[in-house]
């Protein structure tokens, strides 16, 4: 197992790709930490306003991008073993295919989290250099900021090992990427809308809140929309939502295992 | 020294069996050739070996499976393609990734790629590499963990003359040292200069193995030649023993099934007057066409100008 995580260790080192996403995350954090304090009366961001600058646009974004970005590392930590035909040299060095496959995981998500608390970490400190902010003083409560930081770095983790397990089922890193940005972007969102909105359907409505990426999003959650007069969808609470989605990627990564072991490199 | 065998390969694409229950040995102290017409298994019984593919059989080295040998990249050294790299890894990286799974000193990655000759290219990135700097690269990868055991399979493709007796010479120095090689090759000439031993295959199936002196001496193109003004007597008495005799023009007769040494003898004793008495070996190329005709998965028919294909491709 040490031989396979020395492998996975340096093969994500020495790929640019790792370099420049943790790079355009970076930006993405900061711009968003300071377009949320700029936007913020000058000494109250407010709650819900610190827990969407530590969580890089948190629920207001579709899908927040650093979260993509991990799963763009986690669809390259396989994806590039097939496309460029490394597999073959990476089994020769680490026969072992499991051992591969579980060194793939813990590196990717190790990664994904460790990225997610320091674009955390650069989000606060945006916030405490802004001019008129005073988040220092106001201190980080747990609820909702501190809870949506923890959610934002175990979403970039899953997000990570969602894209891997993409590039596992397809051995093909553009089929990959494809399906890591049109699944949560396009498909959950049309089902969604029809679960919610056909009135044939009222009675599996509530299968819309276990869609899995919708799901994993409810842990940036800072309000409820039907609170504030919006519509009163039915969604999980975030402990919930981030189970649901954490299963979804159990699963994922269970049928991978099974391919992975079964056929040919 | 290590010893590979392996038993009872074999591995079906669907309806098609591409290795067909091989088995063969390969022993150190000389370089082994893997010979097999386009699509016959090689690559596949290569993989197979090292447990890439999963199929049925066995493959040991030294009585061990490859998966089971510790740090396998320090005892068996294997190139499968020749440009299996990320295109933005440098070279050097890129060996060093491999290095750090098998715990081998990066200093080790310079060596090798100076040892190939790709020096001056270790911090380049390999996109743009020609197929023969593909090749080395993966030669400098075969090689990181001074291996005991090399297989690789065609890795003269794509290198120049000068690429190619480099190879030759590094793979006949390498396996004189009680080293193993197993070299798969289409270059049947260049096979003829390096190889000691051959395992052949067609459509999957051992065709032969053994030393190459055996394997073309066996080949019916080898034959004794013989001239003389009147070789009459001795036709007579070549055809009442074991040889198969052919008239050439210019009254010269070819015989094949009987040594250089025999067809003198039988001259002697019928007394013909022999003017030449010569052996004429067959050359590798011609000994393959001869053991592989008919298993072929793809016939090549220059008269019709067409390629007519047989089985299914993978």
């Amino acid at each position: 197992m040490t031989a396979a995580l020395r492998y996975e260790v340096a093969r994500l080192r020495t790929l640019r790709s790792t370099w420049w996403l943790l790079g355009v995350s970076l930006v993405v954090a900061a711009g968003i930490g300071a377009i949320v304090a700029w936007a913020g009366t000058a000494n109250d961001l407010g709650d819900n306003g610190l827990a969407i600058a530590l969580s890089a646009g948190g629920e207001f974004s579709p899908v927040p991008l650093p979260p993509v970005l991990a799963g763009l590392v986690g669809v390259f930590a396989l994806g590039h073993e097939y496309r460029y035909g490394t597999i073959r040299p990476a089994l020769s060095a680490v026969p072992q295919r499991s051992a591969l496959l579980l060194a793939k995981v813990v590196v990717t998500a190790t990664w994904a989290a460790l990225v997610g608390v320091v674009l955390v970490a650069v989000s606060y400190l945006v916030l405490l250099v802004f001019p008129g902010q005073d988040v220092a003083a106001n201190g980080v409560p747990w609820d909702p900021a501190g809870r949506v930081a923890l959610g934002f770095v175990v979403l970039m983790a899953l997000w990570a090992l969602v894209g891997l397990a993409f590039a596992g089922l397809t051995r093909n890193l553009p089929a990959a990427v494809v399906l890591l940005l049109v699944i949560p972007l396009v498909v959950e969102g049309i089902l969604f809308a029809v679960l919610n909105f056909v009135p044939a359907l009222d009675g599996i409505s509530w299968w819309s809140k276990y869609l899995p990426f919708s799901a994993g999003q409810a842990m940036l959650a800072t309000f409820d929309p039907g609170e504030l007069g919006g519509p009163d969808f039915d969604l999980l609470a975030p402990l919930e939502g981030g189970l649901v989605f954490a299963g979804f990627t159990v699963i994922l990564l269970a049928i991978t295992w099974v391919l992975f072991e079964r056929k040919d490199a | 020294m290590a010893t590979i065998e392996a038993r009872g390969l074999g591995k079906r694409y669907g309806s098609t069996v591409a290795v067909d229950d091989l088995s063969f040995e390969v022993r150190s102290g000389g370089v082994t050739g893997f010979l097999g017409p386009n699509g016959s298994g090689k690559s596949t019984t290569i993989r197979l070996m090292l447990g890439l593919d999963n199929g049925t059989g066995t493959t040991t080295f030294d009585g061990q499976r490859y998966g089971e040998l510790d740090h396998p990249m320090r005892q068996v050294g294997a190139l499968l393609d020749a440009k299996a790299f990320h295109p933005t890894r440098t070279a050097r990286n890129h060996l060093r990734v491999l290095a750090a799974a098998s715990k081998i000193n990066k200093r080790r990655a310079d060596e090798v790629l100076e040892f190939v000759g790709l020096e001056s290219v270790a911090s380049k990135k390999p996109k743009n590499f020609s197929l023969g700097m593909g090749q080395r690269l993966g030669m400098a990868a075969a090689l990181l963990g001074d291996p005991h055991t090399l297989i690789l399979d065609e890795p003269a493709n794509g290198l120049d003359p000068a690429g190619i007796q480099w190879l030759r010479s590094f793979l006949k120095d390498f396996a004189a040292k009680d080293h193993t090689v197993f070299v798969s090759s289409h270059l049947l000439a260049e096979m003829a200069l390096m190889a000691d031993q051959l395992v052949v295959i067609g459509r999957g199936r051992l065709i032969t193995s053994g030393q190459v002196e055996d394997f073309v001496s066996a080949a019916s193109s080898t034959a004794v030649v013989v001239r003389g003004p009147d070789l009459a007597p001795l036709r007579e008495a070549l055809d009442r023993v074991d040889a198969t005799v052919s008239e050439l023009p210019e009254g010269v007769l070819q015989v094949v099934g009987l040594t250089q040494e025999e067809v003198g003898d039988l001259a002697f004793e019928r007394n013909v007057h022999l003017h030449g008495l010569m052996t004429r070996t067959a050359s590798l190329e011609e000994a393959f066409l001869e053991a592989t005709a008919g298993s072929e998965e793809f016939h090549l028919d220059y008269r019709a100008g067409a390629t007519e294909t047989e089985g299914s491709t993978r």
